[in-house]
């Protein structure tokens, strides 16, 4: 979909309902959210719609940042502590690398 | 050839049994296979390879300093990736728990036993047994390479020969009483920490060794005879327990001895001090046994290459001069003589040990068995392509492919150890009843016992032989995997594994030097910044580049 080509009430009407999908534990559709309309937010002479987009755009931002942290800590985690936790490591393991621990 | 070579640990199997670091039994080992590597080791056998080899490092490598830098270096890349990691627990418990990807990561150790009831202890006043033992594996740090000529095959040799010498005389023995049974077993798997006697005990603690009809258990054993590591020279040590038993039958051995070709003698260790022996692991489960072990050595091996790659028929020698062209039997003093020469003075000591009469004259034709020893030395340390194994294991003999020395590694259970399979033949033909028949009316021959088993060969002469012997091959797999829930680190049973692996490979290659990787690497890097620049150039200014272009699609 090209966003130039589309309305700003429409715009909002996007942007809102990808904010929404997000919370169903999509954080990848908060970081295209945040991407995609960051042009809108912040860098068009402002109209009616750009307050309410910016603070989506903002919030899915936070919201993609906050999963990625958490993500990342995990796998970190998990790789470095996976043979250490013995039985449970191996438990919650789904593919297990073969060769040295 | 090293003068010494061991990769076995100073105290083989030290988990088990008697062992004085100051004064080992293997002060040779140098414990390459209980190293942890962290790189893949290969072994080169073909000159044409080595001579590449050593070429390409001559031609590109040499001299090894600073010029090495710039310029073009040959190099081997060593690929063995080894599925497995941390130990054994850890690798067999992932098997079980992979949920997507079925990948088994390690396999058991293991093989089959071979045992051999030869008389049964139920049909003897004392109702006990007398157990010759021996193991018949060996290892090396290489895969396919196994030979253990004086490691396992001296033991496992004399043993069979052993079971053929009290198989001639058992129509003597059997006429007068008997106090004693007599059972052979070789072991299998014992280079790792003892899996095929710890298999054994187990099975005899549940009560489920051999056959529903002659069961044994530890309590019926009274005596155990291994024959651990012998020849080639003429001495034999004797190594035993403390008890009386132990003690007279040592000494029935060192008389028996005198004025013949051999020479046995007591260890100067202490009784009970007894080597790193399969015997330690009965004796762990019931110290009443009395135990013999027989050995070349009396403080510390003089096999200086203990599971080496080394143990073949060199530190063994089997040659017999001008054997190729005539049927000549092995000269006495030579390493057949003198094995076979031990196996008659145990074979004699073992019947009065059964007949408690050592009045019984027995004739035993020592040049027979020196044949026999032989023929089976031949096999294992010479050529797999030999009389006794085309004759009872063709399978084996024939095949083109593959060392003429067969490995005696252990291997894994879920494949069939050939040579496990032909050494069991080769025990049952040499040390049991046979009778002439045809090879169908074989199988009807066992049919009336059921604690018999049958296989027919063809000799050399044509005529078929039906051989029917009570020796058996039993599971020879550590208890640790046969146990549910067994607690890993009770250090109770053996838990070897061995690694899953894909591929190994060694690839040759000459890499180039320094600068021209760098060459290489940057012209890429420009070329790759040039054409991001073109394509960003072009893409902004499209439209006055191809303008008429444009114009012209516009108008059709």
């Amino acid at each position: 979909m090209d966003l130039s080509k589309v309305n700003n009430e429409e715009k909002l009407k996007l942007c809102r309902w990808y904010f929404k999908a997000g919370f169903f534990c999509l954080p990848f559709v908060w970081l295209i959210n945040s991407i995609w309309f960051f042009k809108y937010a912040f860098l068009r002479p402002e109209y009616d719609e750009q307050k309410s987009i910016r603070k989506l755009v903002i919030w899915s931002a936070i919201g993609a940042l906050v999963w990625a942290i958490a993500v990342a800590s995990w796998v970190t985690t998990y790789q470095t502590h996976r043979v250490a936790w013995g039985e449970f490591g191996d438990w919650i393991s789904v593919v297990t690398p073969t060769g040295s621990a | 050839m090293p003068d010494h070579y061991s990769p076995d640990d100073v105290c083989p199997n030290r988990n088990q049994g008697y062992c004085d670091s100051n004064q080992p039994w293997n002060p040779d080992g140098n414990s390459f296979l209980i190293k942890d590597w962290p790189f893949p080791v290969f072994l080169v056998q073909d000159d044409d390879y080595l001579k590449n080899i050593t070429d390409c490092y001559k031609n590109f490598n040499t001299p090894v300093d600073s010029t090495q830098l710039s310029k073009p270096l040959c190099t081997l890349l060593l690929k063995s990736h080894m599925f497995a990691a941390v130990n054994s627990e850890v690798c067999t418990r992932r098997m079980v728990q992979q949920m997507v990807s079925i990948v088994k990561f390690c396999d058991p150790l293991g093989s089959e036993n071979i045992v051999y009831p030869m008389i049964s202890h139920n049909d003897t006043k004392e109702k006990k047994l007398i157990a010759v033992i021996a193991r018949m594996d060996s290892t090396t740090l290489f895969d396919g390479l196994a030979p253990g000529a004086m490691s396992a095959v001296s033991g496992s040799a004399t043993l069979m020969v052993l079971a053929e010498i009290l198989n001639d005389l058992r129509p003597v023995i059997k006429a007068h009483d008997m106090f004693r049974g007599l059972t052979f077993i070789l072991l299998n798997g014992e280079s790792f920490d003892f899996i095929g006697s710890q298999r054994i005990v187990y099975d005899m603690e549940q009560g489920t060794f051999m056959t529903q009809n002659n069961k044994i258990t530890l309590a019926d054993i009274g005596m155990i005879i291994e024959l651990s590591q012998l020849g080639p020279g003429k001495t034999f040590f004797v190594h035993r327990t403390a008890d009386t038993y132990a003690a007279d039958f040592a000494n029935s051995l060192i008389v028996l001895s005198k004025n013949t070709t051999v020479e046995f003698k007591l260890s100067s260790m202490q009784p009970n001090q007894l080597p790193p022996v399969s015997i330690n692991t009965f004796l762990g489960a019931n110290s009443n046994i009395s135990g013999i072990v027989v050995t070349n050595y009396d403080k510390s091996f003089t096999n200086r290459y203990y599971n080496g790659l080394f143990d073949n028929d060199t530190n063994l020698p089997v040659n017999v001069p001008g054997s190729q062209f005539e049927n000549k039997l092995p000269p006495k003093g030579s390493t057949q003589s003198n094995l076979a020469s031990a196996a008659t003075i145990i074979a004699r000591s073992i019947a009065n040990a059964i007949t408690k009469n050592e009045a019984i004259p027995y004739d035993i034709k020592l040049s027979r068995y020196v044949e026999s020893v032989n023929e089976v030395l031949q096999c294992y340390l010479v050529s797999r392509k030999c009389k006794l194994f085309e004759k009872l294991y063709p399978m084996i003999a024939s095949g083109a492919k593959g060392p003429e020395v067969l490995s005696l590694y252990v291997g894994i259970p879920t494949s069939v150890s050939h040579i496990t399979r032909a050494t069991w033949k080769v025990l049952a033909y040499l040390g049991s009843d046979s009778e002439t028949s045809s090879s169908e009316n074989c199988t009807a021959l066992c049919s009336k016992d059921s604690e018999l088993q049958c296989f027919w060969v063809k000799e050399e002469t044509g005529e078929g032989k039906c051989v029917m012997s009570s020796a058996r091959l039993l599971t020879a797999v550590s208890p640790a995997f046969e146990i549910e829930g067994y607690n890993w680190s009770s250090k109770q049973y053996s838990t070897w594994t061995e690694s899953v692996w894909a591929d190994t490979s060694v690839r040759m290659f000459v890499q180039g030097d320094h600068t021209k990787e760098l060459v290489v690497m940057l012209s890429g890097l420009f070329t790759f910044f040039v054409s991001l620049a073109s394509v960003y150039f072009i893409n902004k200014n499209y439209e006055s580049l191809f303008a008429s272009m444009l114009i012209r699609m516009e108008n059709c």
